[in-house]
């Protein structure tokens, strides 16, 4: 027994693919500067100098899809901790990006965020089975700004095995170049096995910057996957209908993959859809939206049509603290995405607001969040022997089921999900032991702080020096005490 | 209690049954595995069956409503929300009521108030001010007279 559903017909995904390539062709997009401008004019595209509009023409989208691979390696520092988004793979979940500020749990205050919860961060993510990938989730702005954004990877690498997505994209080639070697050994085991993959996001509508149009290029033809980002505001920069947002997103999507394999051929890529709205009411964005999960789920149909892989922030939340409403927006988005078969589920772990603030102890609860997701979506056997009717005829009228031997041999296999954060007491027992599910979540971060005290290292002693050189580090303890 | 465990149990109970097509889905306003009720629980539980209701319903895909004129006309880098299409088609969008989608120092202002706390105050609100449409003349009389009458034969009273 497993879940489907189906939320457009074939016949559906075929018209916002045919439309979305009709926006290509008839408008095209913004790639103003871009050094890409000569070879997409080459290749066939009309390209309007100028202005910097690349009209694409039909094939050469077609063309970037058949150079496309559906499999997507994100590599870990250890074979046990690679990921594979791919036709038959579960969903992964992945923490959302870059969060200017962080709720502090020690105060209850909001402040911007710091490299301490980002490290302290990492270690949670790392320790937190439920989280496959890892992006750049916060910002550090206690760093000085010249610094921060190596001083920000060095401690992503150091502190964890899971792979890790850079979602700012970062300023310079040449020291990412270096991180790629040191992590891997060289450019051509990075290749193999990408510990890092990109992000590439398109300004909507229909824009792409240059410069890092140009560097993702870069990046990708050393192997990094990239992961082009579209995430269109329904009524303010996408249109407010949800198939127009639809063929808006995949319109950039597909321009950009299309002008990436130009580029950079062979490019390993995939499509990631966030699309969210603009609220009528307080005209604020909404990405907590049950409208975001459905146009998720939606994409992920036509992605996977189209033969790629596909991200989708599917635990993002409008809530301001962690309470009901992040409850019901990640539990009803997070579901609906990974249903559908989003390969990668972000926006969540950590986060609500938005995804604009980072809260640590969402990580643990969003963690459960998603355990219950994947408990709910796992095959489950139905064959005569788990319909159990011997048993249920053994027990027979007004017995009970509890002292059964199989009870017992499949509660301890794992048949019946086990919240650790939420609770399934009485309410008497609750009351009695004072505990909410922030406290347990508090709990669970002072634990897996102190047990890593002496935490595990991901890097040689080697690679750690030559990382942190790169990184402007001076030393170790700069970006992880 | 009402906290993320009931929003995120509640969804996933509310929404699995709901796309497999259940004809009935109960349990609004119950908490604790309906040992107990709660009246902002009910509230709350209204917003995300409005909400579930309108996942189930899907997507429109029609010429109008793929807006490839639209896209076409607003073309790179502007913006949709002055365009009249915007305007006349707004409504389509989810309308929360009790979900706040406001920034967060607005949130702040507005009295950083939490779902529960807005949800307690519009059942109250409902409590106070609901009027329930009034029985056909002489009907309360009538069923009164039936209760009575059942009570002294069951010697009730």
């Amino acid at each position: 027994m497993r879940s489907t559903t189906n939320w457009l017909s074939k016949h559906e995904r075929g018209v916002i693919y045919e439309q979305a390539l009709g926006v290509l062709e008839t408008t095209g997009m913004r790639m103003a500067g871009s050094r890409l401008l000569e070879p997409l004019a080459d290749a066939g595209c009309r390209v309007d100098t100028e202005r910097g509009v690349v009209r694409i023409p039909p094939e050469l989208v077609a063309q970037a899809l058949s150079r496309s691979s559906r499999r997507v390696l994100m590599a870990g520092a250890r074979p046990e901790r690679d990921v594979v988004l791919d036709e038959g793979e579960p969903s992964r979940f992945c923490v959302s990006g870059c969060a200017a500020t962080t709720l502090d749990h020690t105060t209850g205050q909001r402040r911007p965020s710091t490299l301490d919860d980002l490290r302290k961060g990492t270690i949670l993510l790392d320790e937190t089975p439920e989280l496959d990938l890892v992006w750049t989730f916060v910002t550090a702005s206690d760093v000085p700004r010249e610094k921060r954004e190596l001083f920000e990877y060095y401690t992503y690498l150091t502190q964890t095995a899971k792979p890790v997505v850079f979602v700012d994209c970062p300023t310079a080639l040449e020291p990412v170049r270096e991180i790629f070697e040191i992590i891997a050994g060289d450019l051509r085991r990075f290749r193999e096995r990408p510990r890092v993959g990109v992000l590439c996001a398109v300004r909507a509508p229909l824009e792409v910057e240059a410069n890092l149009l140009d560097l993702t290029c870069d990046l990708a033809a050393l192997g990094a996957p990239v992961w082009i980002y579209s995430m269109p505001i329904s009524g303010a920069t996408g249109p407010v209908t949800f198939a127009g947002t639809m063929t808006l997103m995949w319109a950039e999507i597909l321009g950009t993959l299309t002008a990436l394999q130009i580029a950079s051929p062979d490019a390993t890529a995939m499509a990631c859809c966030g699309p969210g709205l603009l609220d009528m009411r307080y005209t604020t964005f909404s990405l907590g939206c049950f409208e975001s999960a459905v146009m998720g789920a939606a994409c992920t149909e036509i992605a996977h049509d189209l033969g790629l892989a596909i991200h989708t922030p599917g635990l993002a939340s409008d809530a301001k603290h962690a309470g009901v409403q992040a409850g019901y927006e990640k539990a009803l988005k997070g579901f609906i995405n990974a249903q559908a078969g989003a390969d990668s589920v972000g926006g969540g772990f950590g986060f609500f607001d938005g995804s604009n603030t980072f809260y640590m102890p969402l990580i643990p609860i969003d963690a459960e969040i998603a355990a219950t997701i994947r408990g709910a979506l796992r095959e489950v056997e139905v064959s005569e022997r788990t319909a159990a009717r011997e048993m249920i005829e053994r027990v027979g009228i007004g017995g009970n089921f509890l002292k059964e031997k199989e009870t017992r041999l499949r509660i301890r296999a794992g048949e019946h999900f086990m919240p650790v954060i939420g609770t399934r007491a009485g309410y008497d027992q609750w009351e009695e032991a004072g505990k909410t599910e922030i406290d347990a979540a508090i709990a669970r971060i002072d634990e897996v702080l102190a047990a890593r005290a002496d935490g595990p290292r991901y890097l040689s002693d080697d690679q750690e020096r030559e990382l942190a050189r790169v990184c402007r580090v001076e030393a170790a303890g700069d970006a992880r005490a | 209690m009402v906290d993320a465990q009931s929003g995120h149990e509640k969804t996933l109970t509310g929404l699995l049954p709901a796309l497999a097509g259940a004809n009935l889905i109960y349990g609004l306003g119950m908490l604790e595995s309906g040992v107990t009720f709660d009246y902002g629980q009910l509230v709350m539980d209204a917003e995300i069956a409005r909400m579930i209701k309108y996942v189930v319903g899907g997507i429109p895909v029609r010429d109008e409503t793929l807006s490839v004129d639209v896209i076409a006309e607003i073309g790179p880098f502007k913006d949709f929300l002055s365009h009249e299409d915007t305007y006349k088609n707004m409504r389509i969008q989810s309308q929360a009521r009790l979900i706040d989608r406001r920034v967060r120092d607005d949130w702040a202002a507005a009295g950083g108030t939490t779902l529960y706390e807005r949800a307690t105050a519009e059942a109250r609100r409902i409590l106070e001010q609901h009027e329930p449409d009034p029985l056909p003349e002489g009907a309360a009389e009538e069923m009164r007279a039936i209760v009575e009458g059942a009570e002294k034969e069951l010697g009730i009273r």
